[in-house]
């Protein structure tokens, strides 16, 4: 007989009756084992049905349980009687009740004919590399594992955390150099022999009983001691998700997994009646073994574990409500731009910097009284309403709604100490901000209020106090946004570098080179405002300006001095 | 979470079930056929009210996922609902004309039926307008999710309602029995949803959309809550708190990840703007059987739409749930 199947059953038994009376057909010898938890009625149904199948066996059945030596004495046992039944079995495969062949099993056997002494089994040296993705590798090899994680997680925890404090560290019997791989393997019969019969067997089976997870280590681990060649890789496909559990396969994944280069597939979801209908047809073609797409389920699985486990930024929903230490990252989907104070200096900036830049430029968009999107309209894409009320009720959610739904495009917008305040502490919180501030900005915007009449130093207090919270706030350390400060004095002296800065704020270069500047706020008025406000007593750091830049031809009047100021 | 906390809920807990347990002795069976629920069933739960109208599709929609049992609570149609329900061959509904708003508003009749007949069952709580969306819905069936959470070791999955709405004017949007009314309240809002989250039981709390924009911009932090939890393996003990939205013990309502990855979620597609919703707001505002003091209907009374009622150049026509996941509205987590 060329090839041989071991099978653990434990569920859904019509199932696992397709399958057998499949490779029964297809004459291959099977051994199954039924947990000794299946329901007997439906153990008994399965079994009276091959009763007269000579390819059939069954071997005795005992509990299995995950991670403990039950699996491994379940897959000795039936292993043991398959072999008595056909000593010169060419291929033995150990696969599970919810596994289904995915090529033609002519197909498997014509491949295992070119591999006649090739052993299929995944072992990786757990010193030399690491195949187990999370939790324990090389502690299930030298503590003792007597409970079920399953059943006591607790003490299962404490004993290994007890061990660990203890410094336990059982002695790995000589012969053996611990490997680990997938639990599914596909071996020869000469092997498989040597295994079962190997002289150590008492000790080799009392040293795994306590180790972890053996049915991922004990074959694995042997087959080095007795394999003339061994390729490491299993035939079974098998992923596994965040929490350790394969991932099960669906009608929609029939495409897909076909392109995979192995020969089985586990697991498959029992009410997947295409994908059992398709893969145990007795009539199927050949599937070409070609490379290509060969991976296209392993990525499209790897996506979903990553998107489970670290995936997604930016948004929000049902599933995904990032708290703690995740919450205070990510929270925005791109970097973004705020200007404080540049729209004082520059009246019509928002359209300078569209003409300039790739950005999508918003006015103040959370100016007390409206919303002003970059598009001018009352609604923004995805639904965003230019409603006060509305944005004000959660104002950074309205932030990250917006980067979210324009999210092919970098955005800035202007803000202020006369906007909505709110949404402050989370902007400079968020490492996605890029801000450009410039200090004493607050001089411009009381320049632009006094024409209507404010009252002068109680207003300008009031606005140099709620600037200095605005940069205290931002030199505190919780801020992760990236901060430009400029001087008042140095924008007024040289512009340029401020527009550059704007311009050149998320890494990208302006789209031409800026001659055209925009148009500056009458600076006329400076001079006398920074006078009056020192006058009033409050303290500044610009002085007045021998020679603003902007107005070097345009400025007919007399200079004003510093002396005059004092 | 203090002990003490932790112990008022409990106690919150076990007053809505003893609640629950006499409020459910306001219902009279109409027609009992929860014998033929066998072990592995998934059952569906709502409450109705004269919605004779949507029941063809609405059983179409979910038969097709595979639920396999119906239980109605029919609170005083007039309109042949019940006769409707009745004749059904999967359907146990139960009759009464008490009130909706002193049960919890049909909360307490759910959860009386749910301790009775849904224990050991995954259920899917929704009310008629409302249509369950989760990750590859057009090619698994409902069970393959519950099997696949019950793998996971997980008991309830999360939802966020989307409320969709036709182009025009609410009142012209025709609808016949039978018909999908997903192709005729067919847009909704993508991304002005607001996402909080209630400490007291750890669900979200989702707000936004275009009820928002449209009933309740002057008052936006009184929008009706779109965060729900519709489907949930039943254990004894377990009691909806307030609509579908949370639940005791508090467990149930951490349906989200919060290390910043993303655990598979749904959406309820919820498709109350048709026809019928004129003269039904007419009606419910005159029965003044809502949730805080009908807050919803008046302001869907006071609103004068012009040309169109919700819908505006930013909305986007419905397709499936794939649109859903790519615009984030849902995802499906590590369920591949």
């Amino acid at each position: 007989m060329e090839l041989g199947f071991v099978i653990l059953a434990h569920e859904n038994l019509h199932r696992v009756g397709a399958l057998v009376e499949y490779l029964a057909k297809q004459n291959c010898a099977i051994s199954l084992h039924i947990d000794a938890h299946t329901p007997a009625k439906e153990s008994n149904a399965l079994r009276d049905q091959f009763k007269t199948n000579k390819h059939v066996m069954f071997t005795d059945s005992i509990h299995c349980e995950w991670g403990r030596f039950s699996l491994v004495q379940a897959s000795l046992s039936a292993a043991e009687l398959l072999l008595q039944k056909h000593p010169n079995i060419g291929h033995v495969a150990l696969i599970s009740g919810s596994c289904l062949p995915i090529r033609p099993i002519k197909q498997f056997k014509h491949f295992l004919s070119r591999h006649k002494a090739t052993d299929f089994i995944q072992s990786v040296s757990v010193e030399k590399d690491k195949w187990v993705q999370d939790g324990l590798n090389e502690e299930r090899f030298t503590l003792y594992f007597p409970v079920s994680w399953k059943r006591n997680r607790f003490t299962f925890d404490k004993l290994v955390q007890a061990q660990r404090i203890l410094g336990v560290n059982r002695q790995i019997p000589t012969h053996i150099e611990p490997h680990t791989g997938s639990q599914w393997w596909c071996l020869t019969g000469k092997t498989l022999q040597l295994i079962v019969n190997d002289p150590n067997r008492a000790v080799n089976d009392s040293y795994f009983k306590h180790c972890w997870i053996p049915d991922e280590s004990y074959f694995q681990t042997l087959v080095r001691n007795h394999s003339e060649r061994i390729e490491s890789r299993s035939l079974t496909f098998a992923k596994f998700d965040a929490q350790g559990k394969p991932f099960i396969l669906y009608d929609d994944h029939l495409d897909a997994i076909s392109k995979s280069d192995a020969f089985f597939v586990r697991k498959v979801w029992v009410g997947a009646d295409k994908m059992y209908a398709q893969l145990l047809a007795s009539d199927r073609d050949k599937v070409p073994m070609s490379k290509v797409g060969a991976k296209s389920i392993d990525e499209h699985f790897e996506a979903a574990l990553a998107q489970r486990t670290s995936g997604g930024v930016g948004y929000f929903n049902a599933g995904r409500f990032p708290g703690g230490y995740a919450g205070s990252r990510g929270q925005t989907v791109a970097p973004f731009a705020v200007y404080y104070g540049l729209n004082d200096l520059y009246p019509d900036i928002v359209n300078w910097l569209c003409k300039s830049s790739d950005m999508v430029c918003h006015g103040h968009l959370f100016h007390r009284q409206r919303v002003e999107f970059a598009t001018g309209a009352k609604n923004f894409l995805g639904g965003l309403d230019g409603n006060v009320k509305i944005r004000n009720r959660n104002p950074y959610g309205f932030l990250q709604n917006l980067l979210w739904n324009d999210r092919e495009n970098k955005h800035c917008f202007q803000f202020d100490l006369r906007d909505h305040q709110a949404v402050r502490t989370r902007l400079t919180q968020d490492e996605n901000a890029h801000i450009i501030v410039i200090r004493e900005g607050w001089i411009l915007k009381y320049l632009a209020a006094k024409k209507v009449g404010k009252d002068v130093p109680s207003y300008a207090r009031q606005l140099q106090d709620m600037e200095r919270a605005f940069l205290l706030e931002l030199e505190q350390s919780s801020t992760s946004a990236s901060v430009s400060t400029f001087d008042l004095q140095d924008v007024l002296e040289n512009p340029q570098q401020i527009l550059n800065a704007a311009t050149e704020i998320l890494g990208d270069a302006p789209k031409h080179a800026l001659l055209d500047m925009p148009k500056m706020v009458d600076l006329n008025g400076v001079n006398k405002a920074l006078r009056d406000l020192k006058n009033a007593g409050l303290t500044l750091e610009t002085v007045p300006l021998a020679k603003p830049a902007a107005e070097k031809q345009a400025d007919k009047q007399p200079r004003s001095t510093p002396k005059l100021v004092q | 979470m203090k002990f003490w906390d932790q112990y008022r809920l409990r106690l919150e807990r076990k007053r809505r079930r003893a609640r629950s347990l006499r409020k459910r002795r306001e219902l009279t069976p109409a027609a009992l056929n929860v014998s033929k629920i066998r072990e592995d069933d998934v059952i569906l739960f709502s409450t109705v009210r004269n919605e004779k109208i949507r029941l063809p599709f609405f059983f179409e929609y979910y038969r097709k996922l595979g639920v396999n049992h119906f239980c109605f609570v029919d609170n005083g149609s007039d309109d042949g609902t019940l006769e409707y329900l009745i004749s059904q061959p999967d359907v146990s509904v139960w009759h009464t004309t008490r009130s909706y708003k002193r049960a919890g508003f049909g909360m307490d009749w759910l959860n009386g039926l749910l301790g009775a007949y849904a224990v050991g069952h995954w259920c899917l709580v929704v009310d008629v307008d409302e249509f369950f969306v989760y990750p590859h819905c057009d090619t698994r069936p409902i069970q393959a999710l519950t099997h696949w959470l019950d793998q996971s070791s997980t008991r309830s999955f999360g939802t966020q309602l989307v409320d969709t709405y036709p182009k025009g004017k609410i009142s012209e949007a025709h609808y016949r029995p039978g018909d999908n009314p997903m192709t005729v309240s067919d847009h909704f809002d993508t991304g002005n949803y607001y996402y909080e989250r209630n400490r007291k039981y750890g669900n979200l709390w989702i707000q936004g959309g275009a009820r928002q924009r449209g009933f309740f911009a002057g008052r936006p932090a009184f929008a009706p809550a779109l965060n729900k939890i519709p489907l949930v393996k039943w254990k004894r003990g377990n009691v909806f708190v307030s609509s579908t939205h949370n639940l005791l013990p508090r467990s149930l309502n951490l349906v989200y990840a919060h290390n910043g990855g993303q655990r598979a979620s749904g959406c309820l597609v919820h498709t109350k703007f048709l026809e019928m919703f004129s003269t039904k707001t007419k009606e419910e505002l005159a029965r003044k059987q809502h949730y805080a003091a009908s807050r919803e209907y008046n302001s869907y009374s006071k609103h004068r739409g012009g040309k169109n009622d919700l819908w505006n150049g930013q909305s986007v026509k419905y397709k499936d749930w794939r649109q859903l996941e790519s615009l984030g509205l849902m995802s499906s987590g590590d369920w591949a």
